[in-house]
């Protein structure tokens, strides 16, 4: 290869893929037609190309139809989100003052229209479900369209935007998103000064610290190994949930409206009474049982039956085999028990939640989650400390994780960092 | 590709309809409508792609499994974002990127991100082909796998995509300058894997 040959590298990629304009096509055919080297180059980049270009994952179509079921689950998942901040909004109020009969299904969202949607986004990021239990026992929160209009109109959703934006922003726009959607930033958006006062007043530590000695509790759930997690599926497990369906009372309007809606034709919702469709693989029988199941414990959540919602969540977050499912139950547990955790006296709830903070991110690596829960760390931890001060160390570790690549610190969870370097001063 | 649910109409006459396949366009407005069959359509029709991406991304199919699921998620949340005068692949690569982008920073310190070492998924199009194609094949991916990360998902999207420059540059937000210089690195240092591993064949 002459000097003259490296000049000509790039032109050479360009030519390969057709990217050149004409002139530079004479130049490198001319320089082609006089050099063995670089007619080899090409030919072997054009030998890789088609190699690359006829390559492709190797897969059954079974194992591809179950990927899509699980991408069409977690979209129920989302759907089953949305359309439940579509509720809140229409309402004009908390959800926790929606009645259950007001509940979307997951096919409602489809028929909602794309543009509402969007529109549910953004309000659902307000959408303060997660500090609901937190708040209940102080009356309830400032009406929602305050809170709605402060909706800043970031789009953050918005995939254009922000590329607009920039990567930097849009990270933070991502967390902040994650943490609205927890609840944490609505606390300090909305002006609530009942409970503004109750976050503000300096925590009363008790006389005794019980139990200093951290002792490994029996864990609530198991964080088994990644890929066994994905790929078990276990038919006992359905029939629990089945088991626990049946035995939970479901609101009489919110089962009335799912059960005509399943009967749609193509419907998101496969009747569990349709045996066939249920045991035809390749689709997994289970995503419909569990997303009605996840639907049940989020209605008895916000009906205030915490402890019928959380045996819900811990059915589906154990080993159910949707991951998606699992993942959003996981997270609701999680989501309910810092809620109940963050004001706590009993060291147990306490120490609960947050090893069900730390398995969930064990369990779910990449979860979109990833911030929300270490947030809620932050907070849980900030009381365990308060209650136990020998976990110090500990705490400040899930601070620094929480913090890598945090820019803004919402109030609220710098009040949690000021209370566990407070905690660990003493 | 085979569409479990669907069945093409046909006429009298036996061939299918112009509508039998209908184009990404036609289903995203589908989709936008609230046709869910239509979505999961489109889905099954692109998974692959976005899962090849994904393990060229990661390297493990966990990922990249997880990853056409977050793509796919946002791709019907952001429907009606989408302009149906634009081809559908490039902006679904560009929201793949963005996701798998956002997967690498949040897994980042995952302690579970050391081993790579799974079995990585890459077949040749058909068992018909013949053993030196099919060697070619493994050879030209296995060697992709040993480029940085930044090469090798350049050239994915030039090479099996079949994306454009400027629609590589825009999906990456690079400029088309670094997309022509990665382009060109990544062929040369593929160029130097293939020369080994027929050297070592050779030899053997």
């Amino acid at each position: 290869m002459s000097a003259n040959c490296h000049e000509f590298e790039e032109r050479l990629a360009g030519y390969v893929d057709g990217e050149l304009g004409p002139d530079d096509v004479r130049a490198v055919e001319a320089h082609l037609a006089t050099c063995e080297a670089c007619r080899a180059t090409v030919a072997a980049w054009q030998e890789a190309d088609a190699a690359l270009a006829s390559s492709s994952p190797a897969r059954t179509e079974a194992e591809w139809e179950r990927l899509a079921s699980r991408v069409e689950t977690a979209i129920d998942v989302e759907a089953e989100r949305l359309a439940r901040a579509e509720a809140a909004v229409s309402t004009g109020a908390p959800a926790a003052a929606t009645p259950p009969a007001r509940r979307q299904s997951p096919r409602r969202a489809w028929f909602l229209g794309t543009g509402a949607v969007a529109a549910a986004v953004l309000v659902g990021l307000f959408w303060p479900w997660f500090s609901q239990d937190a708040h209940r026992p102080r009356g309830p929160l400032p009406a929602s369209p305050e809170a709605d209009s402060r909706a800043p109109a970031d789009g953050s959703d918005d995939l254009l935007q922000k590329k607009a934006e920039g990567t930097r922003s849009t990270e933070i726009s991502d967390a902040q998103e994650r943490l609205r959607a927890l609840g944490y930033l609505n606390e300090q958006e909305i002006p609530a000064p009942a409970v503004g006062a109750d976050r503000t007043r300096p925590l009363e530590i008790p006389e005794t610290v019980p139990n200093p000695e951290p002792t490994p509790a029996a864990r609530p759930i198991d964080a088994p190994a990644k890929a066994a997690e994905r790929r078990d599926v276990s038919t006992s497990t359905s029939d629990d949930v089945r088991r626990w369906l049946a035995a939970t009372a479901p609101p009489v309007e919110a089962e009335g409206k799912a059960r005509s809606l399943e009967s749609v034709p193509g419907s998101v919702l496969r009747d569990e009474a349709a045996p066939r469709m249920l045991a035809a693989p390749p689709v997994p029988p289970d995503s419909t049982i569990s997303i009605r199941a996840l639907r049940r414990a989020h209605e008895a959540r916000e009906a205030g039956d915490l402890a019928t919602a959380r045996a819900g969540y811990e059915l589906l977050a154990r080993d159910f085999p949707g991951n998606a499912v699992r993942e959003e139950a996981w997270f609701s547990l999680t989501d309910l028990q810092t809620a109940q955790a963050r004001d706590s006296d009993d060291l147990a709830t306490v120490r609960d939640a947050a090893r069900s903070l730390d398995d969930f991110l064990a369990a779910f690596p990449t979860s979109v989650r990833r911030e929300a829960i270490l947030g809620a760390r932050v907070l849980v931890w900030a009381r365990l400390v308060e209650l136990d001060p020998s976990g110090c160390v500990e705490a400040n570790r899930r601070v620094a994780e929480w913090q890598h690549g945090q820019e803004m610190i919402p109030r609220d969870l710098g009040r949690a960092v000021q209370r566990i370097q407070a905690a660990c001063a003493r | 590709m085979t569409e479990p649910g669907y069945s093409p109409q046909k006429d009298g006459s036996g061939a299918l309809p112009p509508d039998a396949e209908p184009t990404d366009r036609d289903l995203i407005t589908r989709a936008r409508g609230g046709d869910r069959a239509a979505f999961g359509r489109l889905l099954r029709r692109h998974q692959r792609r976005v899962f090849a991406l994904g393990v060229r991304w990661f390297r493990n199919p966990d990922d990249a499994d997880d990853l056409v699921q977050e793509t796919f998620v946002r791709v019907w949340r952001s429907l009606d974002r989408f302009d149906p005068e634009r081809p559908f692949v490039p902006w679904l690569m560009t929201i793949a990127t963005n996701r798998a982008k956002t997967m690498v920073e949040r897994t980042k310190s995952a302690a579970e991100r050391e081993e790579l070492d799974e079995r990585i998924p890459w077949d040749g199009p058909s068992p018909h082909e013949d053993a030196a194609r099919a060697a070619l094949v493994r050879d030209v991916n296995r060697a992709m796998e040993n480029l940085p990360e930044e090469l090798r998902v350049t050239l994915h999207l030039r090479s099996v995509e079949g994306l454009a420059y400027r629609e590589i540059a825009e999906t990456l937000e690079v400029p088309i300058g670094t997309v022509m210089s990665r382009l060109a690195r990544a062929r040369r240092r593929l160029k130097e894997r293939l020369a080994e591993h027929a050297g070592e064949e050779e030899r053997t």
